[in-house]
């Protein structure tokens, strides 16, 4: 379980490193590169990317509150300073497998509270939006995602970008056909 | 039971509560409570109403408010459940109405036509600013409107509460949509 601490030290490094793209860009004293920042988490063993902008808070140990007429990969409600958040199982969603964590990744977006249940935050990263590449991936569901980060290292394998609108909107389709 | 308050931002609530859950009901929603005595079979059950009971001198349905939430919320169930509300079902939507004619009162004609009973565990009377409710989350909301549950909150000795809207709540074990 990652405690607060562990959490902010990885918040300050990646504060801390410089970009790599804006660093160059300045060297060569070239056109201003448009950069994205994004949240990156693992879900079960996939790394995945939140559009930072689209990022209110993280919360960690937060119990789930049960409720009915929701479809799997909705866990139920979370509690964040005396509001309802509806909590998303992704890994229910995208591999049909139930994850087992308590920290959520909290966003407002569209008028809506919504958080994602994931196994761990990893990073900050920032980088030209011109390397946030189309899915390409066969086995990937292009539904829910927006395209595809391919870090420096190959080892890390390519995070996937969510599209949290194209997640919010399953649900209301779901709820609609229940 | 009493009388409503006089302050719009607060209200008096019937609340039931099950571990780490509870459930609110206007007040002004219920018109009487009693306690459940010389319960017996309904001639024709039909979706969520297997009993009935003399209340006011009339025969009324008895719907099993109790095992309908322990069904939707996991919640343990008990088998001593000998408490229940009154509510006017006058003024309910007019399908509702319709559909307990032709599926309930039609199989069991001496039931009064204005009157379900609805079997819970207990109830507390709580006067409630309606400002310590929250909305159900957007993405949510409409569907949970739509089966009766209309507002949360999270009450400081932990668990869930839930403002309900028992007209929209037994709407579907009853009426059948």
């Amino acid at each position: 379980m990652m405690d607060n601490e562990d959490l902010i030290r990885k918040i300050e490094k990646a504060a801390e490193a410089p970009a790599p793209a804006e660093g160059e860009a300045a060297k060569e004293d070239a056109a201003p590169v448009e950069t994205a920042k994004f949240l990156v988490v693992r879900i079960g063993e996939t790394a995945y990317a939140f559009e930072a902008d689209h990022i209110k808070e993280i919360a960690l140990d937060a119990p789930l509150h049960y409720i009915p007429f929701a479809p799997p990969y909705i866990r139920g409600l979370i509690n964040r300073h005396g509001e309802p958040y509806t909590a998303y199982d992704l890994n229910v969603l995208f591999r049909k497998e139930t994850l087992d964590a308590a920290t959520f990744v909290i966003s407002h977006l569209n008028d809506d509270r919504i958080a994602f249940m994931v196994s761990d935050i990893s990073e900050i990263m920032k980088i030209p939006r011109g390397d946030v590449q189309p899915i390409t991936a066969a086995e990937a569901d292009r539904t829910y995602f927006s395209g595809v980060i391919q870090p420096e290292s190959a080892d890390d394998g390519d995070i996937l970008v969510l599209d949290l609108a194209a997640v919010m909107a399953k649900l209301e389709h779901d709820l609609r056909n229940r | 039971m009493t009388s409503g308050t006089a302050d719009p931002g607060v209200r008096e609530m019937l609340a039931i509560q099950y571990p780490g859950c509870r459930f609110y009901i206007d007040r002004a929603a219920v018109t009487s409570s009693l306690y459940l005595e010389a319960v017996r079979p309904l001639d024709a059950p039909v979706g969520g109403l297997r009993e009935r009971v003399d209340h006011g001198g009339r025969p009324a349905a008895i719907f099993n408010l109790d095992e309908r939430l322990c069904d939707l919320f996991g919640l343990p169930k008990s088998d001593r459940v000998v408490f229940a509300l009154v509510v006017d079902t006058g003024d309910w939507d007019l399908l509702f109405r319709k559909r307990f004619r032709e599926r309930v009162l039609s199989a069991n004609p001496d039931l009064w036509d204005r009157r379900l009973v609805l079997r819970i565990r207990s109830a507390l009377l709580e006067r409630m600013a309606l400002s310590a409710l929250r909305p159900i989350p957007k993405g949510l909301r409409a569907r949970y409107y739509r089966e009766g549950i209309i507002a949360c909150r999270f009450p400081e000795e932990g668990g869930t509460a839930f403002l309900l809207d028992i007209e929209r709540l037994i709407f579907q074990p009853v009426a059948g949509d």
